[in-house]
């Protein structure tokens, strides 16, 4: 039987960039914590590849966030507009409903 | 009483590697040269040693073959080792791409091969050459193909 295929890649986005510059760490240090090579970190971020559920709960763990807060299907809105704008999407959603 | 494992020796070639060997662009020039110097140097032997000077020009054979041994040793520290790391050295990532470049040497092999057998099949190319020269050849083709082959694709490293 012929399997399913998939014409279309799967995307995944992240936010790893902005939590390590948040946290000041470098690559190596994020790499270290997580138990991979630094310059796998370098994939993850550019969303050339994409972690396991293992190294998603690694990380996860690491930053103490869930990891939908890291990885996400969707691209993510900028860190600051989700921090200080929630409200007005909140009303929106309200008014639109 | 923990015991820590030996570090494989062909990691050590890393420390030994120059750094302008790890570059994309100096890798995939050492695997040409890799290639090239022992095929050129070989054949060149091969062509020329019949003659009354015939040991200068083996030397040279034999410089060729060394170049070439230089060249991959230098491939093997740029890429640290990561073709032939066991799984407990490598993260998952480059468990897929060690495993992907496995892949890839393979059906280079093949392709190599059926070249071979194709040349050997319509031109008098391999007559002169003996069996265990061949065989010999293809072992050593074998064996550097998939540090060639993660040699030639795996990108820069991504600066901080």
């Amino acid at each position: 039987m012929k399997r399913a295929q998939n014409t279309t890649p799967i995307q995944i986005f992240n936010r790893l960039p902005v939590l390590r510059a948040e946290r000041g760490l470098s690559r190596q240090d994020l790499a270290d914590a997580v138990g991979v090579n630094f310059q796998t970190i370098g994939y993850l971020e550019r969303g050339d590849y994409h972690p396991s559920l293992e190294l998603a709960f690694k990380l996860s763990e690491f930053f103490n966030l869930p990891i939908e807060a890291i990885f996400s299907r969707t691209p993510f809105k900028p860190l600051s507009e989700a921090v200080y704008r929630p409200e007005q999407d909140s009303t929106k959603d309200r008014e639109t409903a | 009483m923990t015991q820590t494992r030996p570090e494989p020796l062909n990691l050590k070639l890393s420390r030994i590697t120059p750094a302008w060997a790890r570059p994309q662009r100096a890798r995939r020039i050492l695997v040409i040269a890799m290639f090239t110097l022992p095929f050129a140097a070989g054949t060149l032997a091969g062509l020329l040693s019949s003659g009354a000077n015939a040991w200068p020009i083996r030397v040279l054979a034999v410089l060729g073959v060394l170049a070439g041994l230089v060249c991959y040793a230098w491939l093997v520290g740029a890429t640290s080792a990561r073709a032939d790391m066991p799984d407990d050295y490598l993260d998952e990532r480059e468990r897929g791409q060690r495993d992907q470049v496995y892949r890839l040497a393979f059906i280079n092999l093949m392709g190599l091969i059926a070249l071979g057998f194709v040349i050997s099949r319509f031109t008098p190319a391999f007559e002169r050459l003996p069996s265990e020269t061949l065989i010999g050849l293809l072992f050593f083709v074998g064996m550097l193909m998939p540090t060639t082959v993660l040699a030639w694709i795996e990108p820069d490293p991504v600066q901080d």
